[in-house]
């Protein structure tokens, strides 16, 4: 009896303990997320794709500041971009972009779905490219490495790391070349998020070809065969010249679950108190002030709220606008804008880092292009009486946020074209490139509101004879340039007008170039050196023991021999 | 002799056990040295689980086996043993004691234990520091109260939450939170938080749903050696809650007893800074009613100049015809900022009623908070239920249980973090409040559009919203029901060994609802977030216990014992945006419902733990002066793979008491009792659950195109696995002294620990480039090492008048190292670039942000830029250390005939502060510190990039605005140093002989107040600031980083107690 109680006993609490195992080993797993095993090569392309765009925007938005694309709001070069700034740069691009694209890439493979691979291949040589571009020598070769991954990743040469790039968007035109099992089931940059069909595919390879002719000309200052690579390119001929190849993203019209509309159009017609961000007032002034004709974009570019002139009764108080009247800065070159553009274009003038007064009903919004906002539809300034059109938050003005990220336009393919004729030996004709260039990119934004079923108040729209004007001023300033350089400044000057909305191009040009020459000065006299690359994030240098910061932001990247004069 | 004594022994032992069943009355009288009835006192028999507690006449009756002895004992008082050979009569004078010393402390499962018996620290407070005060929050109710013990507010709001530590931070970045064991079973205190600090909503902790005024005794159990029979989960201490209803403890003849209390206090800010009244709103040369900043350059004027009234623009005119082309002063409104808060009035009804019979007893109690904040909108209500008794079913079995509901509901307007302009990241009352220019009339200007019930105030786009519309039109709640309790039944197996099986439960689900109306400047839409969230911990402890005489010198004591705990929380949420109907908040009146909260996290998950373990304690003592302990403890846990789920963990300890022991010593006038106590123990952790195995991100309706075509992701997790992470062995070494002095006048509590804790699991950041972003490792050491002391002095104690001083002093020194290669730092708390980091032989909590350029051949002068500008340096450096130097606490309580003084002094010292508050004053000229000519140009001190001497005139505004709000962070750090008046009472109790004749068994009034004064000297001395708060919430290393947490709170009223 004693002997059975015992087996009972012990056989009990051995069940006991088997099915405590059990239960602990139930619990280890979390229970709020699949599995590894149970990923998805289109789900990984779809975060692969829908962060890009966050790079792009993110990148871009640092080089639009750095351009006057946009209003930077810092005082110096030294304070406006510190180490801190770059955290989110550096996570979207290593973790967002990279990792899930090189996670999908192995299940992709295994799968033979080889336009998964290619696509991601283009959109990881576009991200490294990005990456040396502004932080010089980056973590490439161990880095974003998900299978085995490397917690201390070293730096690349920038030089090796667009090699790599370059190599990728060969490999991915072979992989394109190949027959893929199924399509990709969504394609959000060649076909608005259907799936891939050979139309689109066609598409892409046109764009890793031209990827690789953007990244040639940013070498051009340092690698002397970039000029023979480039005629190779377009001896092939296989380049987005036509709108139709356009590489852009395209934003949807969702407020929110998901937001899914440009961030840029939120900003100006969804912020409390009215717009919630400043338009650069060098590039209004670029637009509006600098030539004997408005430039025929402006009205798409920008969306005003008033037309008053500077100082004008009846127009912006002195408390949303104290610069009123007051002359510019004695470093300012006569003529230069400052405090804001005649008239009504309401901006900052670049590195403005003064407290922010109640102006939200006061400042110019982004307009229809790129960010799908509102049409200016103000009436001329005859001097008599003000005109206020205010923006207003509560119904969804305008394209209603469906704007896109002007990643690579045909227009910008004829200004670097241009750009290669004049300075690498390209075969062609510069000025016809130019005129090519302006048309595009004029032709690009007034066609944009039918994109998004707008109709722009037809009195407001250009004119054939008007773009004609306009376009004969650029190219009788390009005549009467009498060299080289300023026939090229007149080149670049017209590109960095048709980069609104892309400041990666506007600020490898500006670092290759020192283009164009008459960029707005900072308000302070003394800004510190131009940001020649970014500092590493503070993440990077903190948490990587192999991560050396910078000693300042003027180390040049590896393209740039620092010939440009940049300020 | 000797031989005698052990041949009497054995006879006593054999008589023992031929007298098992025999049983005789016992009844007696227990009073104190001046003949006074002692009520509640602890009579037991010794060696057995039998006892009783004497009746508000300190009477007491039970059945004792023959020739039993009894032991008697109260909070107070020296334990006293008699005989109580033959039952009868047996009255008892208790002697005065100054400490606790000799009292019976209630360990692990129930188990008591003589407190001289351990060899570690405990600190009890009793139910006289906790009932009748003003703060409905017990555990805050503990701040400097018990040595080693750390408490800090999130804020002033009422029913925010609060952080306890004991014995300094153990983790660098997991939890440093105690234990709670309410009644012998763990209850949940956890800080549900829905956002991060950043989001920074207050988020009330679980231990709130405890009513101090139910609550019999705190006993905090400090270090290792006492916490390892909690297991791994009392490893940063037990915080140990003995409620009324869980100390039930049987009587023969328990008289009825009903106690009614009703407490009704003030509840007011207790810290507005001074401001200046002289300058109003401007920036650099500009005046006028639309600026944030209070730069203004002219003093106002009187007659005031008259300017355009803030409310009169095109938007406005229809709404607000009476302000449509009219002008308003531009002057000072002195009390602008004060009287947006209110008095608020706080009452504390309570009820309870214990009784009982020969074989049973009960206690139950009902009470009722209502705290109004000073902040309108903010309030809680708590309703407290509960019922224990105990119950001797038969000769062999004893049961007894409580049971506890508790609604709470808790109310206040949002409070995220705010670096000085709106709210951070969400929605802050406080956010723009604080600063508000002296020429906004605050109180005076309407603070809503009555037609879209939208914010107005007085920046011409409405881009800041009125605080007064936050207050009224947005909220976050916080409901909780919550049930706990506990169900014990004990089985005499054998006489020397008895069975106990406790069953704890604790079950709540919370209810945490987010609301803001559509209209303000930030969410401008409206949303409406809830989330509910269910926790439910079980809590089976079967131990045997085996109690044995051996000699009568020796005895020998042995816990058997097995332990599961199961915590198991569940919770979803939605978060509805996009307003339809003004001021109605349910889901269907918003046009969009989304899975995810305004920050993006998902509300909806999962998490359940299983924590096994088995444990053995023994305990062998020489009679009454020597106890040694050796014990140990094995956990399981679901947390980790399956070969490293497992963790043994012995301890052992030992006191001595000489007064005991030597003869010499035992009437000595100067020494009355003195105790050495020395122990060594070990502790498991296990950290956070799901930190070992990859998992996948998914996110669906991530993005819509514009031909609607929905994308969804799966993402690889951005934790990087670890399969191998390991539990944590924390060791610690601590011995004390316990003394009582010169005839029982002076108390003497002196503890000293350390306690490393090596291979801590943390969470490690990732540079981004590998992958990942963050990982969990086994890695770092910290440790702790500190002084504990209770020293009390009695300095008068006669029939009428008792006068005493209790000082509590605590110092904690910590230090981490051993670092592995590649992690240089360690974010604690905070952001990447500023906030509370541990590095490498440091101590922990080092804050770290940006530093103001400096120059070292000039004296370490600070360098301005070409602008006159304070410049930076590129990098970050460490700005502050939060620890502080050491913390103090004086109690003087001071006793006349019914009257009874009390006053409680805190004093921290050191330790450094990165506060937003006094920063954004002096940055946005509000304070009298800024009251200067501000048309003269300033200068700022320092030296140029060349190394001359800084000539650059800037205006008034450059130097405070652009060089503190956008300057360095170190302009932001100072130090805490922090003297309080922390409670002030007076109370009188009518004398027994007048309530003789009446039904009536005692009244009591006290009159008592909170926060009464503070200063904190090194702040900027018009700030007012209060270092006593932290925007970090509760958990982790929280103390040193403010962001416009907002005020503290100060309470004054009066309670009153009737007993029948």
């Amino acid at each position: 009896m004693k002997k059975f109680k015992l087996i009972i006993t012990l056989s009990a609490l051995l069940l006991l303990a088997g099915s405590c195992k059990k239960k602990l080993d139930e619990l280890i797993s979390n229970p709020n997320v699949p599995t590894l095993d149970k990923a998805d090569v289109d789900l990984y392309l779809n975060a692969g794709q829908l962060s890009f765009k966050d790079l792009f925007n993110n990148t871009s938005n640092i080089g639009m500041q750095l351009t006057r694309l946009r209003n930077f709001g810092g005082a110096n070069y030294l304070q406006g971009y510190r180490p801190e700034s770059f955290n989110g740069t550096w996570t979207l691009a290593y973790r967002s972009v990279l990792t899930q694209l090189n996670a999908m890439e192995p299940l992709a493979t295994a799968q033979s779905r080889w336009h998964h691979v290619a696509i991601a291949q283009v959109l990881k040589a576009y991200t490294g490219i990005t990456m040396v571009d502004y932080f010089g020598d980056i973590p490439w070769t161990e880095a974003a490495n998900p299978e085995n991954s490397v917690i201390n990743p070293k730096v690349d040469k920038g030089a090796d790391v667009y090699a790599a790039c370059i190599k990728l968007l060969d490999d991915a035109i072979v992989n394109f070349a190949k027959s893929a099992g199924s399509p990709v089931a969504v394609d959000l940059y060649y076909n608005n998020g259907a799936s891939s069909n050979p139309a689109s595919i066609t598409k892409w390879v046109t764009l890793a070809k031209t990827l690789k002719l953007k990244a040639y000309m940013t070498t051009r200052l340092t690698d002397a065969t970039a000029g023979a690579k480039i005629a190779a390119l377009v001896a092939a001929g296989d380049l987005i010249d036509t709108p139709a190849e356009d590489f852009v993203f395209r934003f949807g019209t969702q407020l929110e679950n998901p937001a899914s509309r440009h961030p840029d159009y939120d900003a100006s017609y969804r912020a409390a108190g009215g717009v919630g961000n400043y338009i650069s007032n060098y590039l209004a002034w670029e637009m509006a002030g600098e030539k004997t004709v408005i430039d025929p974009r402006i009205r798409y570019y920008f969306r005003r709220q008033s037309n008053a002139k500077n100082g004008q009764a009846g127009g912006f108080a002195l408390i949303a606008l104290s610069c009123q009247g007051q002359l510019a800065p004695g470093h300012y070159p006569v003529g230069m804008a400052y405090c804001m553009v005649n008239d009504g274009y309401f901006g900052r003038d670049h590195a403005d880092a003064s407290g922010i007064p109640p102006d939200g009903q006061s400042r110019t919004a982004w307009g229809t292009y790129p960010a799908g906002g509102d049409f200016d539809a103000l009436p001329a300034n005859t001097g008599a009486s003000v005109t206020t059109s205010t923006v207003t938050q509560t119904i969804n003005p305008g394209g209603k946020g469906a704007g896109i990220y002007p990643i690579w336009l045909s227009s910008f393919t004829q200004f670097l074209l241009a750009e290669a004729v004049l300075k690498t030996g390209l075969t062609g004709n510069a000025r016809t490139l130019l005129e090519n260039g302006v048309r595009q990119s004029i032709t690009k934004v007034l066609g944009f509101p039918a994109t998004l079923g707008l109709t722009p108040n037809p009195a407001f729209v250009p004119t054939s004879s008007q773009i004609d004007n306009y376009v004969n001023e650029v190219l009788n300033n390009y005549d009467l340039a009498a060299t080289t350089d300023t026939k090229l400044n007149v080149v670049m000057k017209e590109y960095h007008i048709a980069l609104f909305g892309n400041g990666i191009e506007a600020y490898n040009n500006y670092r290759r170039t020192g283009m164009p020459y008459n960029m707005q000065p900072t308000l302070s006299p003394a800004p510190g050196p131009f940001i020649r690359s970014v500092f590493y994030p503070a993440d990077h240098v903190t948490l990587n023991t192999n991560a050396v910061q910078k000693p300042d932001n003027t180390i040049k990247v590896f393209w740039d021999n620092g010939s440009a004069i940049v300020f | 002799m000797r031989k005698k004594l052990s041949i009497l022994t054995g006879m006593l032992l054999l008589c023992f056990q031929l007298a098992i069943a025999q049983t005789v009355d016992v009844s007696g009288k227990v009073t104190d040295e001046n003949g006074n009835a002692v009520a509640n006192a602890s009579v037991t028999e010794r060696g057995t689980q039998n006892g009783t507690t004497t009746d508000a006449s300190g009477i007491f009756k039970f059945s004792v086996r023959r020739n039993a002895s009894l032991e008697i004992s109260s909070i107070g008082f020296e334990t006293v043993r008699i005989s109580a050979a033959s039952g009868g009569t047996v009255n008892v004078k208790l002697a005065n004691a100054n400490s606790n010393l000799t009292e019976v402390v209630v360990t692990a499962s129930g188990i008591r234990r003589e407190k001289k018996a351990l060899g570690y620290a405990v600190a009890t407070v009793d139910k006289k520091q906790l009932e009748l005060r003003p703060d409905g929050d017990a555990i805050r109710l503990l701040q400097g109260k018990a040595p080693g013990v750390n408490i800090l507010n999130t804020s002033g709001i009422s029913g925010s939450g609060t952080n306890i530590q004991i014995r300094g931070v153990s983790s660098l970045t997991g939890s440093s939170s105690p234990l709670f064991i309410v009644d012998g079973v763990p209850f949940d205190g956890s800080t549900n938080s829905q956002q991060g600090f950043t989001q920074g909503n207050q988020t009330g902790s679980r231990f709130f749903d405890l009513d101090p005024n139910n609550i019999e005794s705190i006993s905090v159990l400090k270090g290792l050696s006492a916490t390892t029979l909690y297991g791994s989960l009392g490893r940063n201490g037990v915080v140990l809650v003995t409620t009324k209803n869980g100390a039930v403890q049987r009587s023969a003849k328990k008289k009825t007893e009903i106690t009614v209390n009703q407490s009704l206090f003030v509840n007011q800010v207790a810290n507005l800074p001074e401001y200046q009244n002289t300058y109003g709103g401007g920036f650099h040369r500009s005046i006028g009613f639309g600026f944030f900043s209070n730069w203004g350059s002219v003093p106002f004027t009187s007659p005031a100049l008259q300017l355009k009234h803030p409310y009169d623009r095109p938007g406005l005119n229809g709404v607000f015809p009476e302000f449509k082309g009219q002008l308003t002063p531009y002057q000072a409104y002195p009390n602008n900022v004060k009287d947006f808060f209110r008095n608020g009035l706080i009452s504390n009804t309570g009820i309870n009623i214990s009784g009982g019979g020969a074989g049973a007893a009960f206690n139950a109690s009902y009470s009722r908070l209502n705290d109004e904040g000073f902040t309108p909108g903010n309030t809680v209500v708590r309703n407290n239920f509960g019922i224990g008794g105990n119950v001797k079913l038969t000769n062999k079995f004893t049961l007894n249980g409580s049971l506890n509901y508790v609604v709470s509901d808790f109310k206040t307007p949002p409070t995220a973090s705010s670096f000085g302009s709106g709210a951070d990241n969400g929605v802050s009352v406080f956010g723009d409040l604080i600063y508000t220019p002296r020429s906004a009339d605050l109180a005076g200007w309407p603070f809503q559009n009555p037609a879209t019930g939208a914010s107005v105030y007085y920046r011409g786009g409405d881009d800041i919203t009125n605080p007064r519309w936050t207050a009224a039109n947005s909220r976050v709640e916080q409901i909780t029901n919550r049930a706990f309790g506990s169900l014990q039944l004990r089985y005499e197996l054998l006489q020397n060994l008895s069975i106990t099986y406790k069953i704890g439960f604790d079950s709540y689900n919370e209810q945490q609802n987010y609301k803001h109306n559509k209209g303000a400047a930030e969410f401008p839409l409206g949303f409406y977030r809830a989330v509910s969230g269910n926790r439910i911990i079980w809590d089976n402890t079967v131990v045997a216990s085996y109690n044995k005489t051996l000699t009568d010198d020796w005895a020998l004591n042995v816990d058997l014992g097995a332990n599961s705990y199961r915590n198991n929380y569940k919770q979803f949420g939605l978060f509805s945006s996009q307003q339809l109907v003004f001021d109605l908040f349910d889901h269907s009146n918003f046009i969009v419902q989304n899975k995810t909260n305004e920050g993006g996290g998902d509300m909806d998950f999962k998490e359940e733990q299983l924590l096994l373990g088995g444990f053995l304690f023994t305990t062998v003592s020489y009679k009454n002066f020597f106890y040694f302990n050796v014990g140990g403890r094995n956990d399981w846990s679901s947390k980790f793979e399956n070969e490293n789920r497992t963790k043994f963990y012995p301890n052992v300890s030992g006191s001595f008491i000489p007064t005991s022991a030597f003869e010499s010593l035992k009437s000595n006038k100067i020494i009355n009792y003195l105790k050495l106590r020395a122990g060594y123990s070990t502790s498991a952790s296990f950290g956070d659950a799901y930190q070992t195995r990859a998992t996948l991100g998914i996110q669906t309706n991530r993005f819509v195109t514009q031909g609607a075509t929905i994308v969804n992701s799966n993402t690889l997790g951005s934790r990087r696995p670890n399969p191998d992470l390991k539990p944590e062995l924390s060791k610690e070494i601590e011995v004390g002294v316990e003394a009582r002095l010169i005839n029982n006048r002076v108390n003497v509590d002196l503890t000293l620990y350390r306690r490393r804790n090596p291979d801590q699991i943390l969470d490690r950041s990732l540079d981004p480039a590998s992958g990942f972003t963050v990982q969990s490792i086994n890695a770092a050491t910290v440790e702790n090492k500190g002084i504990e002391l209770g020293l009390g002095y009695t300095i008068i104690r006669n029939s009428n008048l008792t006068w005493d001083i209790n000082t509590v002093f605590t110092l904690n020194r910590n230090r981490a190292y051993d670092f592995p290669d590649g992690i240089e730092n360690l974010v604690l708390a905070g952001y990447t670039d500023l906030g509370i980091f541990a590095f490498p032989d440091k101590p922990v909590g080092m804050i770290y942000g940006s530093t103001a350029k400096r120059d070292p051949s000039k004296g370490n002068q600070l360098v301005v830029d070409g602008d006159g500008n304070y410049m930076e340096n590129p990098g970050l450096g460490i700005i502050g250390d939060v620890n502080p130097d050491f913390q103090v606490s004086g109690i003087t309580n001071l006793s006349y005939k019914g009257f009874n003084f009390r006053m409680q002094w805190d004093y921290s010292r050191g330790g450094d502060m990165y506060a937003v508050t006094p920063l954004i004053l002096l940055a946005r000229g509000l304070t009298k510190d800024t009251e200067f000519d501000r048309d003269l140009p300033y200068i700022l001190p320092g030296v140029k990039q060349d190394g001359t001497t800084n000539d650059i005139q800037i205006t008034a505004t450059g130097a405070f605005f652009r060089n503190k709000l956008q300057g360095p962070d170190e302009f932001a750090v100072w130090d805490a140093t922090v003297i309080r008046l922390r409670e002030v009472s007076l109370s009188y109790a009518l004398p027994e002989s007048v309530l003789r004749k009446t039904p009536l068994g005692g009244i009591s009034l006290t009159i008592s107040g909170q926060n009464l004064w503070y200063n904190a000297p090194n702040f900027p001395q018009y700030s007012n600031f209060d270092p006593e708060t932290t925007t970090l919430g509760v958990g982790g290393v929280s103390r040193g980083f403010e962001l416009l947490t907002g005020p503290s709170s100060r309470r004054m009223g009066a309670s009153l107690r009737i007993t029948f």
